[in-house]
């Protein structure tokens, strides 16, 4: 499996230098540089990310470049570790003297690595940080570049709302985001007057979920809330099913969102709901280039980490483009106040503190292997399959 | 040395921080070096000590507000202390159960540790903004360097002595008048400050702390390897394993980001067939 990936990724590697061969930008490339995790606990997301950024730049050095200068991506693996992310800016900005600074993946490493940032003074775009927490310490130079976490969570409550669905169970994984999102449960929850009936966090690394399924059973609440990722969500499937419990909504957050997470667990995945950042049916040119592209260069379908990483790239790029150089201090104003129409909603943050507001996400079920976008329902493209079908049903 | 002590003034930041994690690990193998090189308690667990010392000294920092130094050194002398009543129970165990008892008790102080609430749990411990990384960089040297000196001590004291002797055989040693108990506790709490004065750096140096960067296996495996490699037991072991094994992880982790894993571990298992016993040891053989 891992060996696979690996290939994969290497031969991806050589499709997308040849497309990055700029067609009419000349000139010094400008580098950006990023900490990417290719290994350890972040990985999966990891890969979707780099091959976003990857994509990004194949894309704006095709069309001229930025400033006429095309761009270049230099990464280094962070191993998923925020010691090693630390160091890899350090190396980044200091050895190879990157140009400009694009944030990690998760609050983990994005929390050390804001540091960095606004000890060099240079502007960090996080597109992979939907906690809101680091964005209110003061710090001026780090911009999300993601919906942040309520976007992921207000669409759910808001379709257990309309069927008069009162109790909420929340559980995760003991690690911080799962604890950024439960945290953001509550203030959604009160207004919709919807309670938390149970709430647990079990070891990041679980792998046994029987116990936690039967609390919820004897807890009885009408919507599960599971931020996981991908290895405890696969786990909490398959145990739903042993156990034979079934709530009547069941959301998985991050690991459900991956649209290669039917093949792990089949048509058990069929009910669950997760939430994606990107709008991947939206009939837009931008979006079928990316699609296409995307699949034709890293042989897999995208999800939301790649769009909204290939989005950070374009908007990087509006954002140079309108400082009309490099320079940190005139980037950073650029990040705070521009908009960008963007693949993932129109890129717009708070100048303030770097929060995004632009950015929303989306409720993805999964429906006959396939992930269809439920919520919100001008852009759904499939009726929200609820209540979650009973493991007996014929339906599945 | 010389060049050590200027190091942060000449250097740029990535160089300072390279040394900074280079020190780190030197220093945990040094630690890991006192109970299982010397006294022959094969841990897998002083991780436990460095977590401890992180959450300790991010509890000081934000609850009474004193400077980070004095926090981490009550981080240490905390871990320490906390290494008497646990040396005592775990100690009675041995060999493998030794081992996998003190990675239990690893997981089992996580758990312990971030249920309190002033922890954040899950989802971390932010530290006030800013963090001052020179600092860091002297606090890290002084306590590797300070851990290289004990070894030293160790090496050529009685109590060292005394646990080489437990070391090949406890009952023997216990039969010649050694206070077995009472060498081993010492060992194992000089052992444990090592790691808790060095998380307590290492959580000033984030910024901010969460379970898995506080209680990572990495850092344990990486410096038990990193021990073996150089020679379990030696004065010299731990640093020159340590040195060789961060400076030859880097390169290839710059160079090669999709396949350093791979080339890191092949290089590894070469080595220690290679040199079984560890580099010291095996220059030891050679030239004398």
């Amino acid at each position: 499996m891992k060996r696979e990936r690996f290939i994969g990724g290497a031969a991806a590697g050589f499709t997308v230098a040849s497309l990055a061969r700029p067609a009419s930008a000349q000139g010094k490339p400008i580098t950006i540089g990023a900490a990417v995790s290719l290994s350890g606990i972040f990985s999966d997301g990891g890969h979707y990310s780099l091959e976003g950024y990857q994509l990004g730049v194949a894309h704006i050095n095709a069309r001229g470049g930025v400033l006429g200068r095309p761009l270049e991506l230099k990464y280094y693996d962070d191993q998923s570790a925020p010691a090693t992310g630390v160091r890899l800016y350090e190396r980044l900005i200091n050895e190879d003297k990157v140009d400009l600074v694009i944030g990690p993946y998760g609050t983990a490493i994005s929390a050390p690595a804001a540091n960095v940032a606004e000890r060099y003074k240079m502007p960090m775009l996080m597109a992979e940080t939907a906690d809101v927490v680091m964005f209110s310490r003061g710090n001026r130079w780090i911009f999300q570049g993601l919906g942040p976490v309520q976007t992921y969570l207000y669409g759910v409550l808001s379709m257990a709302h309309d069927r008069g669905f009162k109790r909420l169970a929340v559980i995760g994984g003991d690690t911080a985001f799962p604890h950024a999102l439960a945290n953001a449960v509550p203030e959604i929850a009160r207004g919709f007057g919807q309670a938390i009936v149970y709430q647990e966090f079990y070891p990041g690394n679980a792998s046994d979920f029987s116990s936690v399924v039967e609390k919820l059973r004897a807890a009885d609440p009408d919507v599960v809330l599971g931020m996981a990722f991908p290895t405890d969500s696969l786990g909490l499937i398959r145990q739903l099913k042993q156990s034979n419990y079934a709530p009547k909504m069941f959301y998985e957050a991050i690991g459900a969102s991956d649209p290669a997470f039917v093949k792990s667990v089949g048509r058990d995945c069929d009910g669950t709901l997760s939430a994606v950042a990107w709008n991947f049916a939206a009939k837009t040119p931008e979006n079928a280039a990316f699609v296409r592209d995307y699949q034709a260069t890293f042989h897999r379908e995208p999800d939301y980490h790649s769009a909204a990483n290939y989005s950070a790239m374009h908007v990087f790029a509006a954002a140079i483009k309108q400082a009309g150089s490099i320079n940190q201090e005139k980037i950073r104003d650029a990040l705070a106040t521009i908009r960008v129409p963007t693949l993932v909603g129109t890129y717009r943050v708070n100048p303030a503190n770097g929060i995004q507001l632009g950015y929303t996400s989306y409720i993805i079920q999964w429906q006959n292997g396939k992930q269809e976008i439920v919520y919100p329902g001008n852009v759904a493209t499939a009726k929200p399959l609820v209540p979650f079908p009973a493991w007996s049903s014929p339906n599945r | 040395m010389a060049f050590l002590i200027v190091a942060p003034h000449r250097l740029n930041g990535y160089f300072v921080n390279l040394i900074y994690i280079t020190l780190v690990y030197v220093g945990l193998a040094y630690g890991w070096n006192i109970i299982s090189g010397y006294a022959g308690y094969f841990s897998f667990g002083q991780i436990t000590f460095f977590g401890l010392g992180a959450y300790a000294t991010g509890f000081a920092i934000n609850a009474f507000h004193v400077y980070w130094m004095l926090a981490a050194l009550a981080g240490g002398i905390l871990a320490c202390a906390f290494a008497f009543p646990l040396g005592y129970v775990m100690l009675r165990l041995r060999g493998p159960f030794f081992a996998m008892g003190m990675f239990g008790m690893a997981q089992t102080v996580r758990v312990l540790i971030t249920a309190l609430p002033a922890t954040g749990a899950g989802a971390g411990l932010f530290l006030p903004p800013g963090s001052d990384v020179t600092s860091v960089y002297y606090w890290t040297l002084a306590v590797a360097l300070g851990a290289i000196a004990l070894t030293i001590w160790i090496d050529r004291s009685a109590f060292g002595l005394r646990l080489q002797a437990l070391r090949e055989d406890e009952q023997v040693a216990g039969t010649l008048a050694v206070d077995v108990t009472r060498d081993k506790i010492a060992a194992f709490a000089l052992s444990a400050l090592i790691p808790g004065l060095l998380g307590g750096g290492f959580i000033y140096f984030l910024n901010y702390i969460e379970p898995d960067a506080a209680f990572s296996s990495r850092f344990d495996l990486q410096s038990i390897v990193m021990a073996i490699l150089g020679g379990v037991g030696t004065v010299w072991g731990p640093l020159i394993g340590g040195v060789l094994m961060t400076q030859i992880s880097e390169a290839l982790w710059a160079k090669f980001p999709q396949f350093y894993l791979m080339l890191f571990g092949g290089l590894l298992v070469a080595l220690l067939i290679l040199l079984p016993h560890g580099i010291v040891p095996a220059l030891k053989r050679r030239y004398e």
